[in-house]
């Protein structure tokens, strides 16, 4: 069994959450507070993924016309802003609000009262854009990076509601980011060190510095977009001084940090699964926290390689395309360290593993077509074609979502006290891998074959594959209410989960009750730390 | 130190972060130029020649030994109400010459157009070396319906121009500003 690392304190009181609804409100509890941010972010999963199908069905077949231009360019521009700002990026601060607190041994998170205003600051940042869709008609359509003049001069008015839900948006993920850096540097229990913790709670570190950094940015871009629409600036304007390629640079500048921001927190779950399920220590812990702080630091160097085709001078292109490139070590050296765990591991292969296992092979794949599109002559031929849609869905989709259930697969019985059924998992597990690349490979093939991407409609000649990929698109989304489906049901039905649920856990949050109490670590537990060496000590047989 | 205290400085120093890369999104404009300027990038599409280190008596002086092959390459889309085109699509010049060309614009439209014209040089090296004294794209032109005109740019090439260029291409892209007047007028690029 599990060496005992801590010493659960003996039980007080389990002081009760308040009754009703009331208690969703105003609850500055970690564990409710994380409920509540995944609980949102599935719920806005399943928009975005409505929006994501709408978008599949119109680009079904060419004679396909359920919607005109105007309205499809909605679709995708609400897909993409639904999901990364409305599933990605709530889930893992969900994930981060339930978890880091356990992992560290902290009571809570440092400051619980913001926590509280971080999420309903994005629930109401969510009512402002998706109202905008009914109340302001065109909605939102320049795409999720909606590019100035676009946006500036021939926006829509709901680009001001689209303006007002990013900033809202940006708040809450700035108040979380700080939370959980104050969390983690001020709140671990004694003597853990940060070399101790968790590689979760390192993911969530480096993510959250991204996060301060990079999420004003967007504020400060928005807010010239704003007043270029509205208050006579012509930051965006060639005729007034400005410069539309500003608008980009400032966007990307933003916007690389902001898909690192999307997958650390994905590699910070794969390096919690897969030692539990391999039964051995992840590999090279130090090279772990050098990747993912390295990862973090290049990501703000790199931004240009989304504009190699906008008309950026030779010199800078080559700088972008070089230092693009070498972002990708730090990446191999943590797919490296997963391998290396794997390997000589004793390895089953419950429903996390098998998500875990998928993202090794999907993410790779994801990110070998990233290396390709760095690649600055040839990005000229890729350059908003499909085959950039191609490669950021299977590093977002079959890449950071699948981390996403891989972390809920780990945690859920956890969480809910119960576990869920194997062998619904199963079938969602295989529903999802088999649908995901039926619908995101073709898109490589629809790419370099010259289909535009952000188009409502096409030549003929890539009818078959648009059809394969809407077909997989509607497999992959019903597939996603059966794991809605196991998911609820666990939250009262199934055999009860045990401590320490899975055989191969190790840490602090394994080593209380499933569920947990509603405060748990209220006198720190005790830790003693052990160090990471490869060769570990024989784990006796108690 | 108490752990609310320690908890309260860190918070602060956080949000005063996010503060200032709130600002740092402003100041990466005069960033940037600073940087373009200093790294010698984006000089393709600068319209006139900036500062080289030469002697400006020097640059007048006719280098008889080097021909530069110049060509003059024009560029717009299937909306765009003009017809132009270049009288000299190639010029063969020597350094210090001073030379003279003129594009040929037709509008053959029904209604009066301004037009701006963005130069860009290849390569970029030799941005600096093509001095233009006087260029029809320093300004916007505009033209009546059904008329015409002749462009004119009075130009040399510095004598001072690296040795290994031989080819210049000097292209202009011509957008049609009509709907778009702004409020000040545009800044000299």
């Amino acid at each position: 069994m599990n060496p005992p690392d801590a010493v659960v304190p003996a039980p007080n009181h389990s002081s009760s959450p308040a009754p009703g609804l009331w208690r969703w409100i105003t609850t500055t509890n970690h564990k409710d507070i994380g409920t509540l941010y995944i609980l949102f972010a599935f719920t806005m999963f399943l928009i975005g993924g409505i929006f994501a199908l709408f978008v599949r069905w119109q680009l079904f077949s060419p004679d396909v016309q359920i919607m005109d231009a105007n309205l499809y360019n909605q679709a995708i521009t609400m897909h993409g802003l639904v999901m990364i700002f409305g599933f990605l990026m709530p889930v893992g601060v969900g994930f981060a609000n339930w978890n880091i607190p356990l992992m560290i041994g902290a009571a809570d998170m440092a400051l619980p009262r913001l926590n509280n205003l971080s999420f309903w600051v994005l629930v109401i940042a969510f009512i402002v854009l998706l109202s905008s869709l009914v109340l302001s008609q065109p909605g939102p359509n320049a795409g999720w990076t909606f590019y100035a003049p676009l946006s500036a001069s021939y926006g829509p008015p709901s680009i001001d509601y689209m303006i007002f839900a990013i900033h809202l948006m940006g708040l809450s993920s700035i108040m979380g980011a700080i939370n959980i850096i104050v969390t983690i540097l001020n709140m671990r229990c004694p003597n853990m060190r940060l070399r101790d913790m968790p590689m979760f709670c390192w993911a969530w570190l480096v993510t959250s510095f991204l996060l301060l950094a990079a999420m004003p940015i967007l504020a400060g871009t928005v807010t010239m977009l704003l007043f270029d629409r509205h208050f006579g600036t012509t930051f965006f304007n060639a005729a007034g001084g400005g410069d539309p390629l500003l608008f980009q640079h400032l966007f990307w500048f933003f916007g690389h940090p902001e898909v690192y921001i999307l997958i650390l927190p994905a590699f910070g779950v794969i390096s919690q699964v897969i030692p539990i399920f391999a039964r051995k220590p992840l590999f090279g812990y130090y090279t772990m926290v050098a990747a993912l702080i390295g990862i973090g630091l290049l990501s703000f160097f790199v931004w240009a390689h989304h504009m190699f085709a906008a008309g950026i001078a030779t010199g800078s292109q080559l700088y972008f395309m070089f230092i693009t490139l070498l972002v990708a070590v730090p990446t191999g050296v943590k797919i490296f360290n997963w391998l290396a765990t794997l390997y000589k591991g004793s390895i089953s292969f419950e429903p996390p593993m098998l998500f875990a296992i998928a993202f090794l092979l999907q993410f790779t794949i994801g990110g070998l077509t990233g290396v390709m599109l760095a690649l600055a002559p040839v990005n000229f031929q890729y350059h908003d074609s499909y085959f950039v849609v191609g490669h950021f869905h299977y590093v977002i989709v079959s890449g950071a979502v699948f981390a996403v259930f891989a972390g809920i697969y780990l945690w859920l019985p956890k969480w809910t006290g119960h576990m869920y059924s194997y062998r619904l998992a199963n079938w969602h597990f295989w529903l999802s891998v088999i649908s995901v690349n039926m619908t995101f490979f073709p898109m490589h093939f629809l790419g370099l074959a010259g289909m535009p991407r952000r188009i409502v409609d096409y030549s003929l000649q890539f009818t078959n594959f648009n059809m394969v990929s809407s077909i997989g698109a509607l497999i992959f989304g019903v597939s996603q209410l059966l794991f809605i489906y196991i998911a609820l049901r666990s939250f009262n039905h199934g055999k009860p989960a045990s401590n320490h649920v899975w055989q191969g856990s190790k840490g602090l949050e394994w080593i209380l009750s499933s569920p947990p109490p509603y405060h748990s670590f209220h006198t720190p537990p005790v830790f003693t730390h052990h160090e990471h060496t490869s060769h570990h000590h024989e784990e006796k047989l108690s | 130190m108490k752990k609310n205290y320690r908890n309260h400085k860190l918070t602060t120093l956080l949000a005063a972060t996010a503060v200032i890369m709130f600002g740092v999104a402003f100041a990466l404009v005069p960033f940037f130029n600073l940087l373009c300027d200093a790294l010698d990038l984006n000089s393709i599409n600068q319209s006139r020649a900036r500062d080289v280190d030469v002697n400006p008596q020097l640059a007048h002086n006719i280098d008889h030994n080097r021909i530069i092959s110049l060509r003059f390459d024009i560029s717009y889309n299937d909306d765009f109400p003009w017809h132009v085109v270049a009288t000299d699509p190639i010029m063969h010049i020597k350094p210090g010459s001073r030379q003279h060309t003129e594009y040929l614009a037709v509008n053959h439209s029904k209604i009066t157009t301004t037009i701006r014209a963005i130069p860009s040089i290849w390569p970029p090296e030799a941005a600096k070396y093509l001095i233009k004294t006087e260029c029809f794209c320093f300004e916007q032109q505009i033209l009546d319906p059904y008329s015409s005109a002749q462009l004119p740019i009075y130009y040399y090439i510095n004598p001072a121009l690296p040795d290994h260029i031989e080819h210049i291409t000097l292209s202009y892209t011509f957008f049609d500003i009509s709907n778009f007047q702004p409020s000040t007028p545009a800044a000299p690029l």
